[in-house]
């Protein structure tokens, strides 16, 4: 039953998709999809293949299938049922894509099946295809009768229109036929799937279509020969434009709404002839068969009828294809998977985890030749042979500054790993899972040449980072895509102005083109000693750097650390207070405040008037401006929030009436949006400027009337990464996220002093997020200080190792 | 002697910074299967993560906590589930500047759905700082939709002190109680 042209990859177009599923397929296509597609243009396409949850695809595909009638998979999270479309779940897999094209060929040999007997299914009731998303009516331009079929041979071949009626292009069709010219319009009932008689319709009259109901044309069986219908028992989805060379057609005129234009601006979709085209027009185009014997004889139908008809579906009515498998496609898909597998397995780790045990990794030769069926280019890495420097490899390491590359050049450094190391369990166990990744380690193994490492040539192509501190400058190297060195990049060069620590120096297996860089620590000692082999060398190495990073970050200068502390001591009292710690609500009154006498509410009610109107507007207290711009969903200061002033005219009680509100005119939010971009250090999102307000409003202290024994909670998250970090807010939103409590309960849990969960409180009451809606509450577990100990220690040392 | 060893995993697109947060976090040199880019990742980097990332803290008394990012493509999507399988959490870093972060927020939460049922997951997106569109609330709203229920921060991978916020956020919401 197999032709050559079943072995064919299908030719298909990829419709709207994501660049990242793009790539994807791409790949796949180029590999082990080879045999099963072929990536053409939308228009020369059999089917496609498009990303049912890119936005817009919905109505793409809905487009598309409508226009073209081709099949398709559909890549989605969620499963998707639709006529003719073979639904693939992502994430992607090289197997799922590889089941969809066999299954995408038996459909479209299936139809080729369908065209080559269409005797066969004339005397089966016509069925109507599936289609949840679309409606479609397809009409044919027919001979006026069985008479005029046989007796104009030589007439045009017939130009088959397809229209898509969708619920706005389908009103009030008008098809006008004349008694030689008949339509046949073909509606698939989008909700049905039974079988069901043709009957007439009268085309004339208007045709109202809702995507909502179930439109039930049902046409008899045995029509009337002098009202031909074709009775094609394939989808829809193929039959948009069947040609016949031997089967003359008069071109039939009908009125079609505009609508019903195809995205190319044609009115109506014209039928292809190219061979090259999809299989089941392969077969129409090359199909001997007689108009009436793809031409089913209507009963009943007068001359001036049109007939629309109900299709069956493909799968119903032809046998399945069975495929032969693409072993070769499973082959690549298994080579393919076996790949980064092979990364993560076969290595053995000692009691701590360690990797010292370097048991058999897989050859690094047998990666590369899985990894050429791929895109991952393992290469060996190897290193030169010396090119006369003269000096070693530390003396030239030591001469150069950090993040340069070390060229390893290819015949002696053999082989560099990517060693992860388990416990020498399977992966396929869970539990032997857990345990192997627990304990994982990657090491990266030279097995070098017998040449010393210290011949190790060096290229160094650049000497632009001359300036880069030298710290680390024998381990953080990099390589680069040539192999030339390049400066530290930006993320890696920003990180020391801005993070509390030094940039972390990265180890890096560069393997595009087979030169390889390492994490080194050259000391001056070693230099004096005697060469060291080559696997005591990078063993030293990997030693040195395991001291390292036990030793943890430098300590910082003690003047430094000294200011840090005095000036983070001083904004803690300014954020907390010094209160006394209260246990009844009658106690409150020790620290509480009224928030209305404070400049905290003048801004809130500010704010809320310039969202109502959009307008840009400005408070002036003393010498100090604040300008909210909702259009920019910002707040700009003509200070800085961490000045003490700022924190004194918070906490005071302050007469609004003496606060100046203005809304500016254009010239001014001209002025003020200069200033943001010119001053971003004195703008802020409205969440930071209200979380630090708060803060300094409360400094510590509740709002009166707080109920300190209702349970609340909060509603989300907020964005602490970009408020001013206060101490135990992560802890504090963690708790009261999961574990619902009151004022006085929280503190109690996690045993922190009462202003900490107090300031937390009203940053998040100001920003609106506490919860206090029992019922949501009520779903949430209470705290339980002896759950969840089970790591409570690792844990505690964790986070003190991070935080310092 | 102690010997506690747990794991950590970064996940996210491609460019998103999971290699940058791993290097910020990690106490010894990053290991990193570096592959040059091919396709549309070349437009956003010229070298990508294939396999994984590795970096480590060590806490000392042989305790480690192991860091491992995932690689950004799909079509490395099988070592997912092997590699979250035990780990403490999921931290995914989201890039603020792609075309479609919902899009990609909603695959990496459905891709490891089964993961985030049983353990937790802390969301970090980057470079909103510089793109403010679509803002935090954006992705608090997006979340809701997926029923899903996360702590979201506006990170920068480079600073260590990000990273970490996204690491305590994640320790604290298995243990509220722990103490430093």
């Amino acid at each position: 039953m197999f032709n050559k042209n079943n072995n064919k990859p299908v030719k298909i177009g990829i419709l709207e998709i994501s660049t990242q599923n793009k790539s994807i397929l791409e790949f796949f296509f180029s590999s082990a999809g080879k045999t099963l597609f072929k990536e053409v243009n939308v228009a020369e396409a059999d089917a496609f293949i498009i990303d049912y949850d890119f936005p817009g695809a919905k109505e793409s595909w809905e487009t598309t299938f409508n226009t073209s009638g081709k099949p398709g998979i559909i890549l989605s999270i969620h499963e998707v049922s639709l006529a003719s479309a073979i639904w693939v779940s992502k994430p992607l897999t090289a197997k799922a894509l590889t089941e969809a094209g066999q299954k995408l060929k038996e459909i479209l040999q299936e139809h080729k099946q369908i065209k080559e007997k269409p005797d066969s299914n004339q005397s089966s009731p016509a069925k109507k295809v599936s289609n949840k998303e679309a409606t479609e009516i397809t009409t044919e331009v027919l001979q006026s009768s069985p008479s005029s079929q046989s007796e104009s041979p030589n007439k045009k071949p017939d130009t088959p229109i397809k229209l898509t009626l969708d619920d706005t292009s389908v009103e009030n069709i008008d098809l006008t036929t004349s008694q030689e010219k008949r339509p046949t319009v073909s509606l698939n009932n989008p909700k049905s799937n039974a079988e069901t008689d043709a009957e007439i319709i009268d085309v004339n009259a208007d045709i109202e279509f809702s995507p909502q109901e179930v439109i039930d044309f049902s046409i008899p069986q045995q029509t009337n020969d002098a009202a031909p219908v074709i009775e094609n028992p394939e989808s829809v989805d193929f039959l948009s434009s069947v040609p016949t060379d031997k089967a003359p057609k008069e071109t039939h005129k009908i009125r079609i709404p505009t609508n019903t234009k195809e995205p190319s601006g044609a009115e109506i979709s014209k039928p292809e002839t190219n061979d090259d085209l999809l299989p089941h027009r392969e077969a129409s185009t090359s199909d001997n068969a007689k108009p009436h014997e793809r031409i089913k004889p209507l009963t009943k139908l007068k001359d001036t009828d049109s007939v629309i008809t109900n299709q069956e579906p493909v799968n119903n009515i032809v046998p399945s294809v069975e495929l032969p498998i693409a072993s070769d496609v499973a082959a690549n898909n298994e080579q393919i998977d076996a790949l980064l597998e092979s990364l993560i397995s076969g290595k053995g780790t000692n009691s701590d985890g360690d990797a010292t045990n370097h048991s058999p990794a897989p050859p690094l030769k047998e990666l590369k030749e899985t990894n050429n069926k791929t895109n991952i280019k393992l290469e060996d890495s190897v290193i030169d042979e010396p090119k006369g420097t003269g000096s070693s490899f530390i003396e030239e390491d030591e001469q150069r500054s950090t993040e340069e590359v070390v060229s390893l050049p290819e015949e002696s450094f053999s082989n560099i790993i990517l060693e992860v190391s388990g416990d020498g369990t399977t992966l396929a166990d869970d539990k032997n899972v857990d345990t192997l990744m627990d304990s994982l380690e990657v090491e990266t193994v030279a097995s070098m040449s017998p040449k010393s490492i210290a011949d190790m040539p060096i290229t160094d192509n650049t000497n632009n980072n001359k300036a880069t501190p030298k710290k680390n400058a024998s381990i953080n190297k990099h390589a680069n895509k040539s192999g030339a060195l390049k400066q530290p990049s930006i993320e890696s060069g920003a990180i020391g102005a801005t993070s509390e620590k030094p940039s972390q120096p990265k180890a890096k297996l560069d393997t595009a083109e087979g030169n390889s860089t390492r994490p080194e620590k050259i000391t001056a000692a070693s230099k004096k000693k005697a060469p060291l082999t080559p696997e005591e060398e990078l063993q030293r190495l990997l030693d040195e750097i395991r001291k390292e990073a036990d030793t943890g970050p430098e300590l910082e200068d003690d003047s430094v650390k000294q200011t840090k502390t005095t000036f983070s001591e001083k904004r803690r009292e300014l954020i907390f207070g010094d209160w006394p710690t209260i246990n009844k609500p009658a106690e409150l009154k020790k620290i509480s405040f009224k928030p209305e006498e404070h400049i905290l509410q003048t801004f809130m009610q500010v704010l809320d008037q310039a969202k109502a109107s959009k307008a840009v507007m400005r408070l002036k207290f003393k010498n100090i401006i604040i300008v909210i711009d909702i259009k920019q969903e910002a707040v700009y200061c003509d200070f800085s929030l961490m000045d003490e002033e700022y924190a004194e005219i918070c906490f005071n009680i302050v007469d609004p009436g003496i606060i100046k509100i203005h809304t500016l005119d254009k010239s001014e939010i001209r002025l003020y949006r200069k200033k943001m971009i010119d001053e971003p250090k004195n703008t802020h999102s409205f969440e930071a400027f209200i979380w630090i307000t708060s803060l300094l409003t409360a400094r510590g202290r509740l709002p009166e009337n707080t109920d300190i024994n209702q349970k609340i909670g909060i509603k989300y998250w907020p964005n602490l990464t970009r408020l001013e970090s206060i101490p135990h807010a992560i802890q504090i939103a963690a708790a009261l996220k999961k574990h619902p409590g009151s004022l006085l309960e929280v503190p109690r849990w996690l045993n922190l002093p009462q202003s900490a969960v107090f300031a937390f409180y009203n940053g998040v009451l100001a920003l609106d997020i506490i919860e206090r809606d029992q019922h949501k509450l009520k779903s949430l577990k209470d705290f339980n200080k002896k759950s969840n100990k089970k790591n409570r220690g690792f844990f505690s040392r964790l986070l003190k190792r991070i935080t310092k | 002697m102690s010997t506690k060893h747990k794991k950590i995993i970064f996940t996210g697109p491609v460019g998103a910074g999971k290699t940058t947060a791993i290097q910020a976090m990690s106490d010894i040199p990053i290991v990193s299967t570096n592959e040059e880019a091919s396709d549309m990742t070349k437009n956003r980097k010229s070298q990508t993560t294939v396999a994984m990332d590795y970096g480590r803290i060590n806490i000392g008394e042989g305790e480690k906590i192991h860091l491992y990012g995932t690689p950004g493509q799909e079509r490395f999507s099988f070592m997912w589930d092997i590699l979250t399988k035990g780990a403490l959490g999921l931290i995914l870093m989201l890039d603020n500047s792609r075309d479609n972060p919902q899009q990609d927020l909603k695959f990496y939460t459905q891709s490891f759905k089964s993961f985030i049922e049983k353990g937790e997951l802390i969301i970090g997106v980057t470079r909103i700082d510089d793109i403010q569109k679509p803002n935090i609330n954006q992705y608090r709203h997006w979340l809701n939709e997926l029923s899903i229920d996360a702590p979201v921060f506006g990170v920068d991978g480079r600073h260590q002190k990000d990273i970490s916020s996204l690491v305590q956020a994640l320790l604290y919401s298995i243990d509220p109680g722990v103490t430093t």
